[in-house]
């Protein structure tokens, strides 16, 4: 337990990370169009039949395709991209329906006010339709939320870490401790989160300054942490890490360990990322085509290294 | 007809030209809704300092007409004028800012305090905070609310009453050269509307406001209008003074409008008779 709860740091970084950057992006491209759409009927329905395709894929169907995706357009197709854009897409649909929902539910009332008194459209969209659906609109902000928190644990597979790494190495090798940790940090976080957005649902809904200020501080607070975790990362990450590919099974665990323990011990070096393919020598062009030279070694057991060819003769595999 | 403010002959409105105090002029105006008619071929002035009560049933065009004038309904055909400037000539927002507008479900903003809803116009013009606010105390005063205690609460903390008359005072704030009130009385008791008319009275009296108030309820045009233009399906079918109205009612429909609060204060009166003591 103790061990499993070592990791817990650099797991919670990874996992908000993905949150709230994915979340940022969300918000910031779904709102918008949200008010875009809200203008434009005929976008309205496109955009949101659109967002709401991409809801119906299963979350870690969209997260893996996202994968050759990247992967043909040449660019980094393991790790946190692949997360961010899977995380992203999934974000959109709540934020941007409850915009538009947010929007359209203003009172026709008001909106001839807002004309008859003499504002510009751009007047009457910031001085009465946003404030007015600023309630709904972070509503939608917080299904996103907890949806994303969610999703983001099956982002271990592509190569993101987050809490998801718990879940997924505990239960391959049936270390159910981490299992646990896994889960209940999973848990707690969206609890957070929600419960922070909340308050400052609530705080516009009933215009306590108070209780936006307090929410705003706490939301601010995490994303200041991500944003120094970046820099982290960044300024101790300047050599490329060492990656140990690895397959998804209990031996494939314990070989990168063991591997990554010597790596580790030898050159003083502490960075472990865990991958998703491995590059066996047929596949290892292919792989270098996906992940260019992402993956350094790959730590399966020799026999399994050998690649039948021409048919099953074995004995003319060779040995790597 | 009272000329408050404006010279009676502006030199910017040759059209005028014979009338020359109308500010606002509707030149043979029609509205069309896809293939329904709403207003058809109407001509009517507005002088200064005049209020002319529109009178009708629902569906006779008269808030289309009052709405084509701020141009929250633009005319298909025909042309409004404000004091003799084709209205179209200028950016909408522009126009509004110049003409105050109340209409019967208020609309105030519920994400702003009283003073904020009253003081909108002058913050969109421009106006400074400190003359806003002067502005704000002395429109609360005048529609009989006190300043102090309204200013800043929201409008869901208002009766209905209270919450018309900040409505009213929202329109006067940007000192509008016309008011347009669309049935502003019209979804409150009995004894509020009595009070409102009452004090709408002193506030059009103290301000020589020019103003175009739409109503179905002959009583309030007949106390308020100074004219009062009838209309039926989207015609105009007779303008005039009440006095006028009532003495020679144009057709049936007309005289049948005008007679309505003379039938039920008849009612009333015989009501009393029979209750009353032998």
């Amino acid at each position: 337990m103790r061990e499993q709860l070592a990791l817990l740091p650099d797991y919670l970084t990874g996992h908000l990370q993905l949150t709230l950057v994915a979340l940022a992006i969300a918000a910031a491209t779904s709102v918008p169009l949200g008010i875009l759409a809200s203008r434009m009927p005929r976008l309205e329905g496109l955009v949101l039949g659109l967002a709401g395709v991409i809801q119906t894929i299963p979350g870690l169907a969209l997260l893996a395709v996202v994968v050759p995706l990247l992967a043909a357009l040449g660019l980094t197709s393991i790790g946190f991209l692949p997360a961010i854009i899977g995380l992203t897409l999934y974000g959109l649909l709540p934020i941007l329906r409850n915009t538009v929902a947010g929007i359209a539910a203003v009172d026709p009332a008001l909106k001839e006010a807002a004309r008859g008194v003499g504002m510009t459209d751009g007047q009457q969209l910031r001085r009465v339709e946003l404030p007015l659906a600023m309630p709904v609109i972070v509503a939608g902000i917080r299904t996103a939320t907890v949806w994303t928190v969610g999703m983001a644990t099956l982002s271990t597979p592509v190569g993101a870490t987050s809490l998801g790494n718990y879940i997924f190495s505990g239960l391959q090798t049936r270390n159910f401790a981490a299992v646990l940790v896994g889960s209940a940090a999973a848990a707690g976080l969206a609890l957070v989160l929600d419960g922070l957005v909340h308050a400052l649902e609530a705080g516009i809904q009933k215009r306590r300054r108070a209780l936006v200020a307090l929410a705003l501080a706490g939301l601010g607070a995490l994303y200041g942490y991500t944003a120094l975790s970046f820099a982290w990362a960044a300024r101790g990450g300047k050599e490329r890490p060492i990656v140990i590919g690895a397959k998804t099974f209990t031996e494939q665990y314990i070989l990168a360990e063991i591997l990554a323990g010597w790596i580790v011990e030898e050159t003083g070096l502490a960075r472990l990322h865990r991958g998703l393919r491995r590059p066996a020598r047929r596949r290892r062009r292919r792989l270098r085509r996906l992940h260019g030279n992402s993956v350094d070694d790959d730590p399966r057991p020799r026999h399994s290294a050998c690649e039948p060819r021409g048919g099953h003769r074995r004995d003319r595999c060779v040995p790597r | 007809m009272p000329h408050a403010g404006g010279s009676p002959l502006d030199p910017k409105t040759p059209d005028a030209g014979d009338r020359g105090s109308a500010l606002i002029e509707l030149d043979r105006v029609s509205r069309r809704f896809g293939g329904a008619v709403a207003v058809e071929d109407l001509s009517l002035t507005v002088d200064r300092g005049e209020l002319l009560v529109l009178l009708g049933g629902s569906g006779s065009g008269k808030t289309t007409t009052l709405r084509m004038i701020n141009r929250l309904i633009e005319p298909t055909s025909g042309a409004v004028r404000l004091d003799g400037v084709d209205t179209m000539t200028l950016p909408p927002h522009e126009l509004r800012r110049r003409i105050g507008y109340a209409f019967q479900r208020v609309g105030l903003f519920p994400h702003m305090t009283v003073a904020e809803n009253v003081g909108v116009t002058p913050s969109l013009i421009g106006w400074k905070t400190e003359r806003i606010q002067r502005r704000v105390d002395d429109l609360l005063a005048l529609v009989e609310l006190d300043p102090a205690l309204v200013r800043d609460r929201f409008p869901d903390e208002l009766s209905g009453g209270q919450q018309q008359r900040v409505g009213v005072a929202r329109a006067l704030a940007a000192e509008p050269s016309v008011l347009l009130l669309d049935e502003p009385f019209g979804a409150l008791d009995p004894l509020t509307r009595d009070r409102l008319q009452e004090s709408f009275v002193r506030i059009r009296r103290e301000l020589g406001l020019t103003a175009v108030f739409v109503t179905h309820d002959m009583a309030e045009a007949l106390r308020l209008g100074d004219r009062i233009a009838v209309l039926r399906e989207g015609r105009l079918v007779q303008v005039g003074t009440p006095a006028e109205l009532l003495r020679a009612p144009a057709d049936d429909y007309v005289r049948q409008l005008v007679e309505t609060p003379r039938r039920q204060a008849d009612l009333v009166e015989s009501l009393l008779r029979a209750g009353a003591p032998a």
